[in-house]
């Protein structure tokens, strides 16, 4: 059972303790800014979750981070190593869960292991270890074209497994699993967490932001418009209501934040009319219209 | 570079492509049209055969006819009993020529009486009448003791390169379209299966997965080895199957290793400009016409600007170093021509492979 992460993660005491430590980092394509001067930190240990629309600027920031894109200007090191001129030093460090399911399909489950456990100088006992662990065993040797989605992707998270990387960034991770297998590989990524591992996530999906992450921050055209752990934001951004059933049976939504709503709900107290009452926090979807101006 | 990322992809890719249907096809076509030629086609130019009928009078004439026709043609010897035995088997087409020899020819020849030798000659023969009169005077001059009134020597003398059907003359048919389906082979490892197994690579996306630790230069020098191993294996398999051996090793595998080096560098900036490799699979065969034609056509094609724009595609050198290294003579002259333009051309596809790899991560 996955539960809220961010009521248990320690922030960071000193910069040791930054992995990712991004400063005014931009990516420029011609006159569009895909990336516009952001900067943030992510702590080790921390599952940090990237909000945003689509061509907000979340694989730009990844691709930058991992290498396969040159920054405009700006600059961002992990684990204290700057991404353009320590990239060699970083690569073997961290790995990346891709939006697409990129398996080598002819290959057999291990196969596409054990190229990647040799790339990395990774022994091949690893491999039966991560078979075991995303409970692939009996499929191993089976083509990966005859999987299924939850199985591919459960293989695509062995393979950035496979040199124990203490950063791991996920794009999309849940994208097209059943309800089932996308809890499994939450759990997954929770438990990862806890054993030290740092998490950078894009997600579309906000329950899922907000029952993983420690901290979330939202891109907008670029721009980095909120980062903090989704309780702040939510206490921030999001609006507090209540939900009131009076002895008359009527239901009324009331806003905590109104001084009149407020006024009211303390009439209804006093006069003994209310037969329950429902507080409501904000979400973070509601968090992220707040602050982007539209929905995700 | 890493000679560990190299060598984990190569393994991977060299067990992963033949899997691919696009791949194994691109490797199988050639190989089935080198075994076809090498039925269809025969190197020896055959001798023609030639039935001579003659009196049985004890001559040593037909015998030393033979004898002296072995070279050019196959004669068969059938004794008659009579000038009209001789005359019908001719009259039925059954014989070229017939040889009416009277009794006691040859000790008349050697005595030097001249006497009479009927010579009978079919319509039509197969050899040229005077090929066979010729060789009758000669060997009658013999026995009768006549010394030959000159020391004769004879030798072919080729025509220019590119005037004439020479080629085929000088190798055989046979030989010849093996090697034209051998560049066949190499073409189309190196503009199709290559990048096919770079195209899939990207557009599967495991690209991104394998240049998460491996640089861009480790795939390619990898894929590039994965094709040059396909044509060693492909090139020793035809050879062996053929049952053919270059005369000059060094010329004929400088030749194919030096175009295969080519092509494949070729065929790597053609997997980078197609989006998907069926895309690819399905132009590839246009491409692939103009690059494997000259094969075909280098032996017969005059000069002039097709001819010189057939020169500069490095399959017509390449074939041209294999034709003089698997004859191990140098039917086609400035072998350095061939080798320069050979180097040339991989110069070119290389810089601009390191030009286009330089780009990708900016």
């Amino acid at each position: 059972m996955v539960q809220s992460t961010a009521e248990t993660f320690d922030p960071a005491k000193d910069s040791s303790d930054v992995m990712i430590d991004v400063r005014n980092l931009s990516r420029h394509f011609g006159d569009v800014r895909a990336v516009d001067d952001i900067s943030f930190t992510v702590q080790r240990g921390e599952i940090f979750s990237f909000l945003g629309h689509n061509g907000a600027g979340k694989t730009t920031t990844i691709r930058m981070l991992t290498g396969r894109s040159l920054p405009t200007s700006g600059s961002a090191t992990i684990d204290g190593m700057d991404i353009v001129s320590d990239l060699k030093n970083i690569l073997p460090i961290i790995n990346v869960v891709p939006e697409d399911q990129n398996l080598y399909e002819r290959l057999s489950g291990r196969a596409n292991l054990e190229l990647f456990a040799e790339l990395y100088g990774v022994d091949s006992s690893r491999v039966d270890e991560l078979l075991a662990r995303v409970d692939l065993e009996e499929p191993a040797s089976r083509a990966t074209k005859t999987y299924s989605s939850g199985m591919k992707q459960r293989l695509i998270i062995a393979r950035a497994l496979i040199n124990n990387p203490r950063l791991l960034f996920l794009d999309e991770p849940t994208r097209g699993l059943d309800p089932a297998s996308a809890k499994e590989l939450r759990d997954m990524i929770a438990e990862l967490s806890e054993n030290g591992t740092t998490v950078f996530l894009t997600t579309h999906l906000m329950e899922e932001a907000d029952d993983l992450s420690h901290r979330v921050a939202f891109i907008s055209n670029g721009k980095l418009i909120a980062v903090d752990t989704p309780r702040e934001l939510k206490l921030q951004h999001g609006e507090r209501t209540a939900e009131v059933l009076l002895d008359d049976r009527s239901e009324h939504i009331i806003s905590l934040n109104d001084p009149d709503d407020a006024r009211q709900l303390s009439e209804w107290m006093s006069s003994g009319r209310v037969l329950s009452m429902h507080s409501r926090e904000g979400t973070l979807e509601d968090v992220f219209i707040a602050v982007a101006g539209r929905p995700l | 570079m890493s000679f560990r990322n190299i060598k984990a992809i190569y393994r991977k890719d060299l067990i992963d492509a033949v899997k691919d249907a696009r791949v194994l096809l691109a490797l199988i076509v050639p190989f089935g049209i080198a075994i076809l030629y090498n039925f269809m086609f025969d190197d020896e130019q055959p001798i023609p055969e030639s039935t001579v009928v003659y009196t049985e009078v004890g001559s040593e004439l037909p015998e030393r006819l033979r004898d002296a026709l072995e070279d050019s043609v196959d004669l068969e010897l059938e004794p008659v009993e009579s000038e009209a035995a001789v005359r019908e088997r001719i009259e039925d087409e059954d014989a070229d020529m017939g040889l009416v020899i009277p009794e006691g020819f040859d000790d008349m020849v050697a005595a030097g009486e001249r006497p009479p030798l009927g010579l009978l000659f079919r319509d039509s023969t197969g050899v040229p009448v005077n090929t066979l009169t010729g060789s009758v005077d000669l060997v009658v001059r013999q026995m009768a003791g006549a010394q030959e009134p000159v020391m004769m020597s004879a030798e072919i003398v080729s025509p220019p390169e590119g005037s004439g059907p020479t080629l085929f003359d000088d190798l055989g048919l046979r030989l010849y379209f093996v090697l034209a389906a051998m560049m066949m082979l190499i073409g189309m490892v190196g503009v199709l299966a290559v990048p096919i197994i770079l195209a899939e690579e990207a557009e599967k996306k495991t690209l991104e997965a394998l240049t998460l630790i491996a640089s861009y230069l480790d795939v390619v020098i990898a894929k590039a080895l994965v094709g040059l191993t396909y044509l060693v294996l492909g090139v020793g398999l035809l050879l062996g199957l053929t049952q053919t051996w270059p005369q000059d090793p060094l010329i004929f595998f400088s030749g194919i290793v030096l175009l295969g080096i080519g092509l494949v560098g070729f065929g790597l900036l053609l997997g980078g400009l197609f989006k998907s490799a069926n895309q690819l699979n399905n132009w590839g065969g246009l491409i692939l016409m103009p690059i494997i034609a000259p094969a075909f056509i280098i032996g017969v094609w005059g000069p002039g600007v097709l001819g010189y724009i057939i020169e500069a595609i490095p399959v017509a050198q390449g074939m041209k170093l294999a034709v003089n290294g698997i004859s191990g003579e140098a039917i086609f002259a400035n072998m350095w021509v061939s080798y320069l333009i050979l180097v040339a051309w991989i110069v070119i596809f290389y810089a601009a492979l390191v030009f286009r790899l330089s780009r990708l991560r900016s």
